[in-house]
């Protein structure tokens, strides 16, 4: 017995390939450039606003100050905070009679500060197998490798575009502090697939495999985000179609955050009923 | 089912959480820690303390009530 019922892991399953689905299926329906707009944006902000319940209610099962509830409620912290962004400060839908100016700084503060927490919580739960003092898998050249690659993932995909974005700082761009920060969190993000990926074939077999898998896969769903864009001119897609696929792995992002939340609170409540 | 020794006990309580991959070799690393002998050597009078050795891993993976409530449902199995 993992302390998953096979129910809970059917929900799990089926939380992404729905969402996934009904996404590819309402946005047909939107074709007028406006309204496809603000079907994106609504669409981005209610996964990430599951993305942040999933995270807290994951914190949740822990007592304040316990390490991966901390890690929850940071990486809650970032989604809700992008939300907020988008709903508040947002290009397309944001507060009436909100100055540019103010908005586009209220904008860099969120993402700065969302991204920070986002960093530092992957980092945490990347680091959960030490502070636990359990063992990876895999040899220690191995693991070491896994994490090498991982990081070299990520600086291939996000980092020429971190860099123009650092051009674009030199020229006084304000806005391209938004890309900064993003791109900064997700090379972090990005760079703990490897650890959290072994913290989850250690931990096969048994519930919180679930939560830590489930975790790999939502930064997958970033990384295919941010991989979408970094090279839109080898893809040769229209902006329409590349459009539609990066929204899908940011969306899958999200909601698979919301998904490993979900598991991790199932993880442990079930387990002490057993 | 059989009677269980007390490290099958705690094994099948810990791989419910980490997988018996990992639970077989928290048990052995911290039953070498913290009594210095093999699990499958483990008493019930030695269980305590491997319980004690344990706890930090599990406060850290489940938390604090979660570790409680299943160190007490081992000992409950234990007869302790």
């Amino acid at each position: 017995m993992t302390g998953l019922t096979k129910q809970h892991k059917a929900i799990l399953i089926a939380i992404p390939v729905i969402t996934g689905l009904v996404y590819l299926a309402i946005q047909s329906f939107f074709v007028e450039e406006q309204m496809r707009r603000m079907f994106f944006v609504s669409e981005i902000a209610l996964m990430k606003l599951f993305g942040a319940a999933g995270c807290f209610v994951a914190a949740s099962r822990y007592r304040r100050r316990e390490y991966i509830g901390i890690a929850w409620y940071l990486i809650g912290l970032d989604y809700f905070l992008l939300f907020a962004k988008d709903l508040l400060f947002g290009r397309v839908i944001h507060l009436p009679n909100l100055d540019p100016d103010l908005a586009s700084t209220l904008r860099i503060i969120f993402v700065v500060i969302g991204n920070t927490g986002s960093a530092i919580g992957c980092i945490m739960l990347a680091r959960v197998w030490h502070v636990a003092g359990i063992a990876l898998p895999g040899s220690r050249r191995l693991q070491y490798a896994a994490i090498v690659v991982g990081i070299g993932l990520a600086i291939a995909i996000v980092g020429w575009g971190t860099w123009q974005d650092f051009g674009h700082l030199r020229n006084g761009d304000k806005e391209a502090y938004v890309a900064v920060a993003s791109n900064l969190g997700d090379i972090v993000s990005f760079s703990a697939i490897a650890p959290i990926l072994l913290t989850a074939i250690a931990m096969r077999g048994g519930a919180l495999a679930w939560p830590w898998a489930l975790v790999t896969l939502s930064n997958v769903g970033w990384l295919l985000y941010d991989l979408s864009w970094s090279f839109e001119r080898q893809w040769a897609l229209s902006e329409h179609t590349l459009r539609i696929i990066a929204e899908f792995w940011r969306g899958q992002g999200c909601i698979l955050a919301f998904a490993a939340g979900l598991a991790q609170r199932w993880a442990i409540r079930s387990a002490s009923r057993n | 089912m059989g009677v269980q020794l007390p490290h099958e006990i705690v094994f099948r309580h810990l791989a419910r959480y980490l997988g018996p991959h990992t639970a077989k070799t928290a048990l052995k690393t911290f039953s070498e820690r913290a009594l210095q002998k093999p699990p499958e050597m483990v008493t019930r009078i030695d269980a305590p303390r491997l319980l004690q050795a344990l706890k930090p891993m599990l406060r850290t993976l489940i938390g604090a009530d979660e570790c409680d409530a299943v160190l007490q449902q081992v000992t409950r199995e234990l007869s302790l």
